[in-house]
């Protein structure tokens, strides 16, 4: 994995905006509505080759296809997994709207999901042996990703998947979930991590950087568990966190480290976040995760303070942080000066070479378009401005 | 003015959340409709002792009416001056930030300012007794409380040179000092009923993208060189430690990326007559400019009051960043200068709820906790 020898390098979180054309589509096959098959594939082909192009244009070194055509959801590329109705007296929002918030903020929440559809995600069951069938999927989006990198100059090009522990709505099953083919939890979680393997693999195997998605290891927090109904006592939610880092790194056993950049995030949606867990409660479990970079939310007001908690923390030798140095929490463009502020911070504490600016999130989705590119060039500069300051040019 | 003397003291930029009832109230009176006087009289009364309640107990230091009874942060005066209306269906402007991204829609929320003020005759005073009411209002609100300050916000002749289409005066400056000798009996009351002044000019530093997009820079600096010497005009005689002057590039979650630099008009900003300088540091595209105040020297006794809480974002400041950035001014220009406050206030409009009333309440506690926690560090 490159790092940041002769200059501060820049990348993303993964997701990117498409053209309106392609997302409509998008929605079509995710509602079962008619669509032209053959015109999706020629369009989010295409798209991948523009997206690739726009971030070299705007000056991002680390680039993603920008995971335009990716139709979702996460569990169709499992046999024997998805959604079941909820039974009576399941709490319908438990699924990533953090519990205590709401009773802090039920005005803003009703009218925010009201705005924004719900987060009513139904819960997830297991019907049979998990068995992974994404094959041709991830290998069209290995094409079109070479595709359109040919006769492209970047500094290197990553993947994104998911980790076995966003598999899980909200944070944990019911044992009706995944008996009687997984005796407990955690064997049903290690077979969601030999399943997701084989998508892992395949991305590597490409020659590209993997990204694992694992939000659930920070958003987790303050969403009451499924069996018991009750929030997470700080210990009792370490354990879970650490089973999902067990199982992730079950996944990615037999991938060499510097080929895996893992990000994580306290959940995109524009609310308060007052009950998001401090960073210093999780990182030492994160950081046992078999990755050579970590991609973490930083940019935003709830967790700019957090760098701070790498003056208490050591980064382990030879990883890589990739602070958010540009929020999706807002459509202001950062300044650069504040950009390569906030990088400069980083550099100072975990050293030059171990720190490549990112995103809080995708902002693919999150932000209107135009703005997406605007604070990716805001990125850009200031990563020129840090490295100005760092290199002493 | 109070300040920071044992730590850091906070306030905010003055318009809060209407509750909703009121809100109901302010809309029908500014559609023209019937409403009740008496109601709506009694109503700003107590709502105004609310909102000084819940500043009190979100640990405000400075606190403010709230601005309850007034539609808005600068159209109120419509109801007030003589030579003003407001007119339907002038376009609104189109700031060069918007103009960059065409099909971005900026969620601004609220309609209550999208009348502009036209000026078609001479400005003198219509209703001199609406200050006075702000004025007993607030009055009343604080015989329950004890917050160590007490301020009133008023808008700056500039800001209504922004805001109002001008058809009567020759140019901006006759208007200009047209209405600072009109306005300026607004800030001697409030000074004389013994409450600190803000005044409000955001036309200082959103007017570069919002009214002047074509303007050069030192055009532009020339605008408000004439905006601020009118606004002095008006503040004669008042002794500039009775008063803040608050700059903002506009209160909307925009892109903001053709926002003026502050290191461009701080010369221009330190000529107001005014004891404290009160400027948005919270939102990420201002939130590098504590570093504008290493290279400037601040006259003697000025206080800084950095806003270190954005207001265009739902999303609650950690009381610790809210630490940092205060100690960031206070290393810069001395904790005894600085005083912590909001980007810009959470009801600039009535009907602007971009923050939700309940975040905007716990934004405000965030804040103050910050304050305590940088007291800490700063006084050990």
């Amino acid at each position: 994995m490159k790092r940041s020898i002769d200059g501060i390098l820049t990348t993303h979180a993964g997701r990117l905006p498409g053209p309106p054309d392609v997302a409509e589509m998008v929605r079509a096959i995710r509602q079962d509505r008619p669509h032209d098959k053959e015109m999706f594939a020629t369009r989010v082909k295409h798209t991948t080759y523009e997206v690739v192009r726009k971030q070299k244009d705007v000056g991002l070194n680390i680039v993603s296809d920008g995971e335009v055509g990716k139709l979702g959801p996460f569990y169709n590329r499992l046999e024997n997994y998805g959604p079941r109705q909820f039974a009576p007296g399941e709490e319908p929002r438990g699924g990533g709207t953090p519990r205590g918030e709401w009773q802090l903020f039920p005005t803003f929440y009703d009218e925010y999901w009201s705005q924004t559809g719900g987060s009513s995600l139904l819960p997830l069951v297991c019907t049979g042996p998990i068995r992974y069938i994404g094959q041709a999927a991830i290998q069209t989006e290995i094409a079109n990703f070479k595709a359109a990198l040919a006769g492209v100059e970047v500094d290197e090009a990553f993947m994104c998947s998911v980790s076995p522990g966003w598999l899980v709505p909200g944070f944990g099953f019911r044992e009706a979930d995944f008996q009687p083919h997984y005796k407990t939890e955690a064997e049903f979680f290690f077979a969601l991590a030999a399943a997701m393997s084989e998508e892992y693999r395949a991305i590597v195997d490409a020659g590209f950087v993997l990204q694992v998605d694992d939000p659930r290891v920070l958003s987790g927090w303050d969403v009451p568990h499924p069996r018991t109904g009750a929030h997470l006592t700080l210990e009792e939610y370490r354990k879970e966190a650490q089973l999902r880092v067990d199982a992730l790194n079950h996944a990615l056993r037999g991938i060499p480290e510097d080929r895996v950049r893992h990000h994580m995030c306290w959940g995109s949606w524009k609310g308060p976040h007052t009950v998001d867990i401090p960073l210093k409660d999780a990182i030492d479990m994160v950081l046992k995760v078999h990755a050579q970079a970590f991609s973490i939310e930083a940019a935003n007001v709830r967790h700019e303070h957090e760098w701070k908690v790498w003056q208490d923390v050591q980064l382990p030798e030879g990883k890589i942080l990739i602070p958010g140095v540009i929020a999706h929490a807002t459509n202001l463009v950062e300044h650069p000066e504040l950009v390569a502020d906030r990088l400069v911070r980083y550099a100072n504490l975990v050293g030059r070479e171990n720190v490549i600016a990112g995103t809080d999130c995708g902002l693919g989705g999150r932000l209107h378009p135009e703005i997406v590119w605007a604070k990716f060039q805001a990125m850009a500069e200031g990563a020129r401005l840090a490295t100005d300051r760092l290199w002493r040019r | 003015m109070k300040h920071s003397t044992h730590r850091i003291l906070t306030t905010h930029a003055g318009s809060l959340a209407r509750p909703a009832d009121l809100l109901e109230m302010v809309r029908s009176k500014e559609a023209g409709q019937p409403y009740d006087h008496e109601a709506f009289a009694a109503r700003v009364r107590t709502a105004v002792a609310e909102v000084v309640g819940k500043q009190i107990d979100a640990g405000v230091d400075v606190v403010s009416d709230g601005e309850q009874g007034k539609p808005g942060f600068a159209n109120y005066v419509k109801d007030r001056l003589t030579g003003l209306v407001a007119r339907e269906g002038v376009p609104p402007r189109v700031s060069s930030d918007q103009a960059d991204f065409p099909d971005f829609q900026p969620p601004e929320g609220g309609t209550l300012n999208a009348r502009r003020m036209v000026c078609i005759g001479p400005i003198g005073w219509k209703d001199r007794a609406e200050v006075q009411t702000d004025i007993d209002n607030f009055k009343a609100a604080l015989q329950a409380v004890q917050p160590v300050e007490a301020f009133l916000p008023t808008v700056s002749p500039g800001t209504l040179a922004q805001n109002v289409i001008n058809e009567y005066y020759k140019d901006e400056e006759a208007f200009l000092f047209a209405v600072a000798d009109v306005m300026q009996e607004e800030y001697h009351a409030i000074v004389q009923a013994g409450f600190l002044l803000q005044i409000d000019s955001p036309d200082l530093a959103m007017g570069w993208h919002t009214q002047f997009p074509d303007k050069t820079l030192e055009e532009f600096r020339t605008i408000i060189a004439l905006r601020v010497e009118a606004l002095n005009h008006a503040l004669a005689g008042i002794p500039p430690e009775q008063v803040r002057h608050h700059i903002c590039w506009g209160n909307g979650e925009r892109p903001h990326h053709r926002d003026v630099e502050l290191k461009h008009i701080i010369d221009i900003l330190l000529h107001a007559r005014a004891g404290a300088l009160y400027v948005e540091g919270a939102n990420p595209r201002h939130g590098h400019e504590w570093k504008v105040f290493r290279d400037i020297q601040l006259p003697e006794g000025m206080i800084v009051i950095p806003g270190v809480i954005d207001t265009k974002t739902n999303i609650i400041e950690h009381p610790e960043l809210v630490a940092d950035r205060i100690v960031n001014y206070a290393r810069v220009v001395g904790r005894e200068n600085v005083i912590a406050g909001t980007d810009c206030g959470f009801g600039t409009s009535a009907d602007r709820t971009r923050v939700a009333p309940s975040i905007s309440w716990a934004k405000l506690q965030a804040l103050t906790e910050g304050a305590r926690l940088a007291s800490e560090q700063l006084w050990g």
